[in-house]
């Protein structure tokens, strides 16, 4: 079977209502993941997403399969402790690490200092290339 | 302006796989990858309701800060992918920025069907927040 191909401005659903399809285009999220963040860093699942990078404690790079049009792209991050104990908060990432093909994140305990975490999970919106 | 009128979508080759062309008029995305699968305002503070949500079917205060969220449709693994903001535990001026929490449990926070999450604010406390908000990528089941 061939692939099929509709181009429209518009979805509506019959009780639901209808939906502009700029909101399917950019409103989709573009990439993202859920990686383990200790040991040997791994993706568990993801999208968009071609590989990480392990630069050091609590350093990581995700790089896009896909790049992104620009660098101006929404990125939010959050992160699992399994533990309990610690929780930690996402330190955001820096203006080299965030580029069209890739952006890095970083985890802190609430004393300030780097730390690995087991479950590092990231989702971008923006515009694809 | 062309318009289609659906009540579900599916694709022609793989039905759970539908590509949309992206803005730059070349590369493409998955649809069904793309789209959020849950999100919730959830009220932690006074009511302990939901205000708003999607494939929540249930929401619940487990203690101080913690909030259990129970999924209308489950996911097909617990490594999805999930945000998170949060704000409002009190009005002082500083304790609107709690950061990102860990979701902890005795049962590690995810499962397939529900979404177990704390929050604690800068002095490690947890602390009860009137908007509790998260959202889901992953994979349905």
């Amino acid at each position: 079977m061939a692939l099929g191909k509709i181009k429209a401005d518009t979805l509506e659903h019959s009780t639901a209502g209808s939906l502009d399809t700029q909101y399917v285009v950019n409103g989709s999220a573009k990439a993202w993941n859920c990686f383990n963040g200790t040991g040997t860093i791994s993706l568990r699942d993801s999208l968009n997403t071609a590989s990480l990078t392990d630069n050091g404690l609590s350093n990581f790079d995700t790089n896009f399969t896909n790049s992104f049009a620009n660098d101006d792209y929404s990125f939010q991050a959050t992160n699992q402790n399994p533990s309990g104990a610690n929780p930690q908060i996402m330190a955001g990432t820096s203006a080299t690490s965030k580029t069209t093909g890739e952006f890095g994140v970083r985890c802190q305990n609430y004393a300030g200092t780097f730390s690995d975490v087991d479950g590092i999970m990231t989702t971008v919106h923006g515009d694809l290339a | 302006m062309s318009e289609i009128l659906v009540n579900k979508l599916t694709g022609t080759s793989t039905a759970g796989s539908i590509l949309v062309t992206g803005e730059g008029n070349s590369t493409t995305t998955n649809l069904q990858q793309g789209l959020c699968k849950m999100w919730i305002h959830f009220d932690g503070k006074t009511g302990n309701d939901i205000r708003d949500s999607f494939n929540v079917s249930s929401a619940a205060d487990t203690g101080t800060g913690r909030y259990r969220y129970t999924f209308s449709n489950n996911m097909s693994n617990f490594y999805y992918s999930y945000s998170v903001g949060i704000g409002g535990g009190s009005d002082t001026s500083g304790d609107e920025n709690y950061g990102s929490t860990g979701a902890t449990n005795s049962a590690n926070g995810f499962t397939t069907s529900t979404l177990f999450t704390r929050s604690r604010r800068y002095d490690a406390n947890n602390y009860d927040i009137d908007s509790d908000t998260r959202q889901i990528f992953g994979d349905l089941a």
